[in-house]
């Protein structure tokens, strides 16, 4: 744990397992949580007073930050998910809260844990989630490059750059696999247009086009189809050229620069993607203010935010920026978020169960491992000590 | 005084014949009253004076001047790369010799209510005899150029686009900014001595370029690679911006890069002061957007293991 007022570290983190939300949230702090709170289903299908507290959940529950954390995620009015993958990492997810009835500029991470956990991360305000998330997440740059995505773009145009990027890709893997080298790479124009409806299909998240699908929640909900005319910001922004196949005489692709420049940072650097959503809850209820697309390489941080235009046409809002300036933005998207009308009264409480006498501990509670006193990690069985921090253990 | 149906030539016509009008009086009138005062006293103070009083000359000007400004189109000439959203810019595409083009004393409608809005420079390139002004209009060079003290601030993006003035070829870079009001050196609004900003309580006021703000750089592509500086085709309608190098129709145009001045149809040019180049240079290369040493992989001594051009001619 730091006591930093800008950190790029968590003010704590704290491991809670499954078993132990229902004991901690109903039974020791008696919350009265809503709808909201990211432990929903878990609460709901709990008898208080049916289980008991893990010595690692026993060893926290009395911290003053574990207790601020577990209020805000308890009646949240605000949430950003952020689904992240592709590039070189693995599918992951992570949902982060803050609630204005609980007072306080706190921020709650909340994403899998270990086994049958979550890992709650509290810090001290927006800003020092932003820092962290910065630093974890995004490329390393301090140079701005080129943005060959500028508005407008709409959401089926960038569909098309997407795969036009992976298509760059697909050829410098082929031509990798034959040894071949080539300063002119193409693709049939067939192929580009049959492989893109397959790759949107395969929510593939190795390749840019699936991955932009999957992982931007709630993508689905939102009313918009591609159409061929979206073809054109490919031409119009020299992503593509047509041509001919010499010999064949077959309709193929090649790459423009836009193309080609894009296609190589994707090929050569892609580190991550990920996708976010932001929802609040007023009077209203549940409102979606924000989703968008980031991807990281080692040349950008892509922010693209998925907006719609007073046409109704659904448009994306591309700026490629440095790791600073992606901060900047995050931050701002944050604070300016936080700024709307929110109540965590707009959603309704979580109905509880009739109270039952408590049942005998199940195996699986008595199995949890002991947690770290100091850091809450999980310990791992006879350690001496925590594989997290370091301490002793008793 | 109705001016409902008068045409630009004869509104343009009417207002140059009322102003020399107006001079001559206010001329003749100085030299009465130079006569009537004992030597020493500041004539130029009784000259403001007297342009102060308001004359039926004066008033049919001004509604002339009103006539034409409404007259002004909104042209759509640019695109924000952070909004995307379309610039729309009054300015007179009719010719040079309308009074947008007066130097000294432009008439023009207030700048865009954009909030990413930052500046307007341009660049003409004349394509056919200059127009007949008794004003001075100065264009600014032949080739487009960019600012290099403007967009070396980390939030200001810069567009390029062109579009017909009359006969003429106008070369337009509109500056946007994250963050307008943290940008406090500013160029002059194109063809004039002056800018128009608004001060911390929201009033308009205005004031003149720095020095600094008026070193030109020609050199576009660095800027378009560092991805400060998009381009929009011309006729282009639908103002896509662009950023690749390959197609731009604006790199190595050749032209004058000195300022040119025209007045009573006659154009010259303000010669480009030496020492700005090396400011430029210096400007630029602070920016560290020339990368070809960086980019290099093979160290300079290792070149000269390499088999000369051509290849073995023994074989």
């Amino acid at each position: 744990m730091s006591n930093n007022n800008y950190s790029e570290e968590p003010e704590a983190i704290y491991q809670i397992n499954v078993s132990d939300i229902g004991p901690i949230f109903l039974d020791y702090l008696k919350l009265t949580p809503s709808a909201f709170c990211p432990f929903e289903e878990e609460l709901r299908t709990y008898n208080k007073g049916s289980s008991i507290m893990s010595d690692g959940a026993l060893g926290v529950v009395k911290d003053d930050d574990f207790i601020n954390a577990i209020k805000i995620i308890a009646n949240p009015d605000y949430r950003l998910e952020i689904i992240i993958g592709g590039g070189m990492v693995p599918l992951n997810g992570i949902r982060v809260y803050t609630s204005k009835k609980e007072g306080m500029n706190s921020v709650v991470s909340v994403s899998p844990g270990f086994e049958n956990s979550h890992l709650l991360q509290f810090f001290n305000s927006p800003a020092n989630f932003a820092r962290w998330f910065t630093e974890v997440v995004a490329g390393k740059v301090e140079d701005t490059v080129q943005n060959f995505m500028p508005p407008p773009l709409t959401l089926g145009g960038l569909l098309y750059v997407l795969q036009a990027i992976d298509a760059f890709r697909r050829v410098s893997y082929q031509n990798l696999l034959e040894f071949k080298t080539t300063n002119e790479p193409y693709i049939l124009t067939d192929e580009f247009q049959s492989s893109m409806i397959t790759s949107m299909k395969s929510l593939d998240i190795r390749w840019l086009l699936p991955s932009f699908i999957a992982l931007v929640p709630g993508l689905n909900e939102i009313n918009w189809e591609l159409k061929d005319e979206e073809l054109n910001y490919l031409g119009s922004h020299d992503f593509l050229i047509p041509a001919k196949e010499q010999g064949s005489g077959k309709d193929i692709f090649l790459f423009g620069e836009a193309g080609t420049v894009m296609g190589s940072e994707y090929f050569r650097s892609w580190i991550s993607s990920a996708g976010y959503r932001i929802t609040v809850v007023s009077s209203k209820g549940e409102q979606v203010l924000e989703q968008g697309y980031m991807s990281f390489t080692a040349l950008a941080n892509h922010l693209f935010k998925i907006e719609k235009g007073n046409d109704g046409v659904w448009y994306l809002n591309h700026q490629p920026l440095t790791t600073e300036g992606f901060l900047k933005r995050f931050d701002e998207l944050l604070s300016d978020t936080l700024k709307y009308e929110r109540n965590s009264d707009g959603v309704l409480p979580i109905s509880a169960d009739s109270e039952k006498p408590p049942s005998i501990m199940t195996t699986a509670t008595s199995q949890i491992s002991k947690f770290c006193t100091n850091c809450g990690a999980k310990l791992l069985d006879n350690s001496k000590f925590c594989t997290s921090c370091g301490k002793q253990t008793n | 005084m109705n001016y409902e149906n008068i045409t630009r030539k004869e509104l343009l016509k009417k207002y140059s014949w009322l102003t020399a009008q107006r001079d001559e009086l206010i001329w003749s009138e100085v030299e009465t009253e130079e006569e009537e005062f004992p030597e020493g006293v500041d004539t130029i103070t009784q000259f403001i004076n007297m342009d102060n009083e308001s004359t039926p000359i004066d008033e049919e000007i001004y509604q002339l001047g009103e006539t034409y400004r409404n007259s002004l189109q909104d042209l759509a000439i640019s695109r924000c790369p952070f909004t995307g959203q379309v610039l729309n810019y009054s300015i007179d595409n009719e010719g040079l010799d309308g009074l947008w083009w007066n130097f000294y004393d432009p008439i023009r409608k207030e700048s865009p209510n954009m909030g990413t809005f930052l500046a307007l420079t341009g660049a003409i390139k004349l394509n056919q005899p200059p127009d007949d002004t008794d004003f001075l209009v100065e264009v600014g060079p032949e080739i487009p150029y960019v600012l290099p003290e403007l967009l070396n601030d980390e939030n200001t993006l810069a567009v390029l686009s062109s579009f017909k003035i009359g006969a003429h070829t106008a070369f337009v870079v509109v500056y946007f900014s994250k963050n307008p009001s943290s940008v406090i050196l500013r160029p002059d609004e194109w063809g004039t001595d002056r800018y128009y900003y608004k001060d911390e309580i929201g009033e308009v006021v205005w004031s003149q370029a720095d020095e600094i703000m008026k070193i030109k750089d020609f050199e576009l592509v660095p800027w378009i690679e560092a991805g400060k500086l998009f381009w929009v085709l011309p006729e282009d309608r639908a103002l896509n911006l662009r950023a690749d190098v390959r197609q731009c129709p604006y790199i190595g145009l050749i032209g004058n890069k000195n300022t040119q001045i025209i007045q009573n149809g006659e154009l010259s040019e303000l010669e480009t002061d030496d020492d700005l180049d090396s400011e430029v240079e210096e400007i630029v290369s602070g920016l560290e957007l020339d990368h070809d040493a960086d980019l290099t992989p093979i160290p300079e001594e290792l070149w000269k293991l390499l088999p000369k051009e051509g290849g073995n001619d023994e074989q």
